[in-house]
């Protein structure tokens, strides 16, 4: 597998706190790397550490194969883009004027793309309005599009959905898939929501304390959480007899639900229910949150 | 580098304050000029040995009217290095792949080049009229341009890179501001006092700090020891640049 990020050993202190304690993590090419972890784990850290804003303590990264010692990492970085925490934008600037901006930094000899960055992020109709007055949602669009400034390969994402509402929530996301597939762009992204994390990644990685505790692909993670059928019937006792009868494993959750893990026939079930008296309201898939697995992965310590 | 250069000519260009600024040296330029010809002996300090006529004034007025530029130009550098970290703009810069000597030269490039041209926006006016409206040919013209060329550099030391050093430092205007208040305070306070009392100590200030010697300049005219002086600013310029530069090639940015 092609890897367009892969950190070994990375360690970052500040004065007497270890943010980073040897974290290895490696970010395949053209996935969607969802970086798990609650505040204070080292997402933001290890995020500014391959972006250059420092410098770290020991260990080292490789970006594009290229050592984070080596000059030539400069050169890397410039196949990468990140909105970090907030999004890095000119607020007296109006949105083509930003990117304008990003363009002349990046050196690009024309303005040619900026109306179709602007329309991929939805900010094709803003005009002269300045990005002072943008809502949270749209400047953080506006940083993502200033990141896409130059094509990159690599989008680096801290945290892009702290602050949004739910409508900003699926936008974003919506871009981010966007991305992925239809221009391939490998996507790092760190958030602590994890619900979230979970429409969105194809791989995993799990960091507590600074270290990683897991990585692990979407498939992976999927075979972890436990999947099973939650069904919702009139008369629990008769489930669970039929249930018994058909040699299912099951749960009871309450007088009403019950998690069956496995898939059995819905038809033969619900017309066995049918005959205890027992009708069927609903049933669903229904899986092991992410949650759960990090929780249980890495404990359910104090949020520091 | 160059793309850097542009990117920051394009935003001083855009910065409202950088034209409000220049715009305000030029008026105070033209004002103190006008001012001191029409009324040379007004509010001079009796034991300035400074006696101005009309046919004198070129010599003072020039350096006079640059006063209050340090600050102007420090203040601007520490809004354009504000505006850098506030907006995270610098993270850009550094994530699309330029290094932190292009970010640091590009700085200091465009912050001189905005202290340059509130120099010339101040002293513009100040010859304009002195040599053309009031028609007088007064001091040596050559004399005071080479005055005002070491000004320059000295203008430059304290301004630019001496805030650009704080701004790197401190990552905010508040800070910045505050301690270039302090240091031009000080460096009144330093000329005021040598100029009552004639301490050594505060004599060997003047020549150290290029802000102490511009108000120096500002008040006794074509200064003594033009050289000396030049060459004190340059070596400060190339210190303190070396310490920002280190420091900035380390430090961990927000």
């Amino acid at each position: 597998m092609e890897y367009v990020l892969k950190t070994k050993e990375l360690c970052k202190d500040y004065k007497n706190f270890k943010a980073l304690q040897g974290l290895t993590m490696n970010v395949p090419k053209g996935s969607i790397y969802g970086f798990v972890g609650k505040n204070g784990a080292g997402k933001t850290t290890l995020i500014r550490l391959v972006c250059g804003l420092q410098l770290p303590t020991s260990g080292e990264f490789e970006l594009y194969g290229v050592k984070n010692t080596d000059r030539a990492v400069s050169k890397s970085r410039r196949r990468m883009g990140a909105v970090i925490e907030t999004p890095s934008i000119y607020l007296d600037m109006t949105a083509e004027d930003n990117l304008k901006q990003q363009y002349r930094i990046l050196g690009l000899p024309s303005f040619d793309g900026i109306s179709e960055l602007l329309r991929l992020v939805g900010l094709e109709d803003t005009g002269k309005k300045k990005a002072k007055n943008f809502s949270l949602g749209m400047r953080q669009r506006l940083g993502i599009a200033v990141a896409l400034c130059g094509s990159p390969d690599l989008l680096v994402l801290d945290e892009p959905i702290n602050g949004l509402d739910p409508q900003g929530i699926v936008e974003i996301r919506e871009l981010i898939l966007k991305l992925n597939r239809e221009q391939k762009i490998t996507v790092l992204i760190s958030s602590h929501i994890l619900d979230e994390l979970s429409r969105l990644a194809t791989h995993y990685g799990f960091i507590d304390s600074g270290r990683i505790v897991r990585e692990m692909s979407t498939e992976e993670l999927e075979a972890a959480c436990r999947k099973c059928m939650r069904i919702t019937v009139t008369d629990t006792a008769a489930l669970a007899r039929v249930l018994d009868g058909m040699g299912l494993e099951y749960s009871m959750i309450d007088d009403t639900h019950a998690d069956i893990y496995a898939k059995p026939n819905i038809t033969q079930l619900t017309l066995a229910l049918a005959n205890e008296g027992c009708e069927v309201q609903s049933v669903e898939e229904h899986d092991e949150s992410l949650e759960s697995f990090y929780i249980s992965l890495v404990g359910g310590g104090a949020n520091d | 580098m160059t793309k850097l250069l542009n990117a920051e000519f394009h935003e001083l260009f855009k910065s409202k304050y950088f034209w409000i600024t220049s715009f305000v040296c030029a008026f105070f330029g033209a004002f103190i000029t006008a001012g001191m010809y029409l009324y040379p002996n007004f509010n001079m300090p009796e034991n300035s040995k400074v006696m101005l006529t009309k046919e004198t004034i070129l010599a003072y007025v020039p350096s006079f009217a640059a006063i209050a530029m340090p600050f102007a130009a420090a203040a601007t550098v520490a809004l354009i290095l504000e505006s850098h970290y506030s907006h995270g703009t610098v993270r850009n810069m550094l994530t699309c792949g330029h290094t932190r000597s292009e970010i640091y030269l590009s700085d200091l490039i465009t912050t001189s080049a905005a202290a340059l041209i509130y120099f010339v926006m101040n002293q513009l006016p100040v010859f304009l009229i002195a040599v053309f409206a009031f028609g007088f040919d007064g001091y040596s013209l050559k004399a005071v341009l080479a005055s005002l060329s070491v000004m320059l550099v000295m203008f430059i030391s304290t301004s630019t890179v001496v805030s650009l050093l704080l701004g790197n430092s401190f990552v905010g205007k508040k800070g910045t501001v505050l301690i270039l208040v302090v240091q031009y305070a000080f460096n009144v306070t330093i000329v005021m006092g040598l100029e009552k009392t004639n301490n050594k100590v505060l004599e060997l200030f003047t020549n150290v700090f290029p802000q102490s010697s511009i108000f120096d300049f500002s008040y006794i005219a074509v200064a003594d020891g033009l050289v000396k002086k030049l060459v004190t600013s340059l070596g400060l310029i190339v210190l303190l640049n070396m310490i920002g530069f280190l420091r900035f090639r380390k430090c961990d940015i927000k």
